[in-house]
């Protein structure tokens, strides 16, 4: 199989893990943000190409799978987040056992926040501050917990599926 | 191209695309392309979703009902207050169910038959930590509509907002954006209750000074073009605030179902009721007073006809 349909099969586990299973771990109503972290381990682990294409995709599912705000808001906040931690990568260490943690609090409490912040610009009225700090803080703390799994995954991932060497960087 | 370069211009035409994207879904509105690919997405994904939950949601109540043991305390010691407050007020309740039970034999020979309902299973949530959805496996080919209401045994669950074949989405009644036309169950005070997400519901009184306690039921009522059938128990009233300046008062909801343990639906088949159109003034007929006939001209009453009957 190849590279880009494993990826593809990530990012569809990923989704169908939020919405059926996820909702019964909540805490005071709120939940990991699985694509998310899966977008920031690609970054970190492969580079900004792949965070940017694995955060477009991601984010679109993500967006195909609301219905209260626009299509493609997600995909733009997951395509930053996978950049971003792709362009710091040279800087974390990779491999470490806190990049992973580290990434996954900062992505989780941008990519939320990010999110919550342009609905609000859009005119939806369900975005207040408070939720948007409060959803931001929770993910944030819940996508940490998770990410020595995530970003291990993805790494074993990557090991047997390696990308192109330029893609990297 | 070097590989740097190639991220950039590849961030460029991504982020493009997004902008595209979002600007044609917002001026699209409800029935857009975009909107088709949501609904193709959920009939995709919906019969997944229904094995997954199937097989993994014991699995995941389990482990979520360890967080539950923290709650359980509170909850005790909420339930045992509650339950003495309900035995105070069994024997007054005694009188009132004999009369309910009469009133409801009538009511069921009317409303039998005129609402009919489709049960349906929560095969998933919504994926946002902003919006409050659920996703059913009943959808178009069960006779599901969109605006349907969406109930369980405890109350008012939500809408339909989008309808597939074989799947439909349901925007919860704690949802932000979710408003229904209700009332006060003991004296019909009218007004809106809005969710509010995490927190408790608001109900918004049409008239500020209405008389409302806390403990009062609140239901939904019909006279929004009839979205929601009168009567469906939404949840009681938790606290009333004082009376602002802007001559509004803030009612806090909490409501009687679980939204978190949602596993089995009805779905209400009934469509909302289009509202007629506003009386039209037609300028090419000039207007005509009424012709009111003199006393001396107006025929005599007809002593043998009965009021309702036509003479």
């Amino acid at each position: 199989m190849s590279r880009v349909a494993i990826q593809a099969l990530i990012i569809t586990t990923a989704a169908l893990l939020q919405t059926a299973v996820f909702p019964h771990l909540a805490i005071a109503g709120f939940r990991p943000d699985l694509l998310l972290l899966v977008t920031a381990a690609f970054g970190l682990r492969e580079g900004a190409p792949s965070g940017l294409r694995v955060g477009f995709a991601a984010g679109l599912v993500a967006d195909l799978l609301v219905n209260q705000t626009a299509v493609g808001l997600q995909a733009l906040v997951f395509l930053a987040v996978g950049y971003t931690v792709g362009v710091a990568r040279p800087y974390l260490a990779p491999e470490s056992l806190s990049a992973p943690l580290v990434v996954a609090f900062v992505s989780g409490l941008v990519g939320t926040s990010g999110y919550g912040l342009l609905s609000r610009l859009l005119g939806d009225a369900a975005f207040t501050g408070q939720r948007v700090v409060q959803a931001a803080i929770f993910v944030a703390l819940y996508n940490t917990l998770l990410a020595p799994i995530v970003v291990n995954a993805i790494g074993q991932f990557g090991e047997r599926f390696p990308a192109e060497r330029s893609a990297a960087i | 191209m070097y590989p740097r370069r190639r991220s950039r211009v590849l961030l460029a035409v991504l982020v493009l695309v997004t902008l595209v994207l979002i600007t044609v879904d917002f001026r699209s509105g409800d029935d857009g392309p975009l909107s088709s690919l949501r609904g193709l997405a959920t009939t995709v994904l919906g019969p997944v979703q229904d094995g997954l939950a199937t097989v993994l949601s014991p699995i995941a109540n389990a482990i979520g009902g360890i967080g539950d043991l923290f709650d359980l305390r509170e909850e005790n010691t909420r339930l045992q207050s509650r339950l003495e407050e309900l035995e105070a007020r069994r024997r007054s309740f005694e009188d009132l169910l004999q009369e309910n039970a009469e009133l409801r034999d009538l009511l069921e020979t009317r409303d039998r038959g005129q609402f009919d309902v489709v049960a349906a299973r929560v095969i998933a949530l919504g994926p946002s930590n902003y919006e409050f959805t659920i996703t059913l496996d009943v959808g178009s080919d069960h006779g599901v509509q969109r605006d349907m209401p969406v109930v369980n045994g405890e109350g008012l669950v939500g809408r339909v907002i989008q309808v597939t074949p074989n799947a439909s989405r349901v925007m919860l009644a704690i949802d932000p954006n979710f408003s229904a036309a209700a009332g006060a169950a003991r004296n019909r005070e009218k007004g809106w209750v809005d969710g509010r997400g995490g927190d408790l519901m608001q109900f918004r009184l049409f008239e500020p000074e209405a008389e409302i306690e806390p403990g009062e039921e609140i239901v939904t009522s019909s006279y929004s073009n009839g979205v929601f059938p009168s009567g469906i128990p939404i949840g009681t009233v938790e606290s009333v605030g004082e009376q602002t300046t802007l001559l509004s008062r803030e009612v806090s909801v909490r409501p009687y179902v679980h939204f978190t343990r949602l596993d089995f639906v009805l779905v209400v088949l009934r469509a909302p009721i289009p509202e007629p159109p506003p009386p039209e003034d037609n300028p090419d007929v000039p207007f005509e007073p009424p012709v009111i006939p003199s006393p001396s001209e107006q025929p005599a009453p007809d002593p043998s006809a009965s009021p309702g009957t036509e003479a």
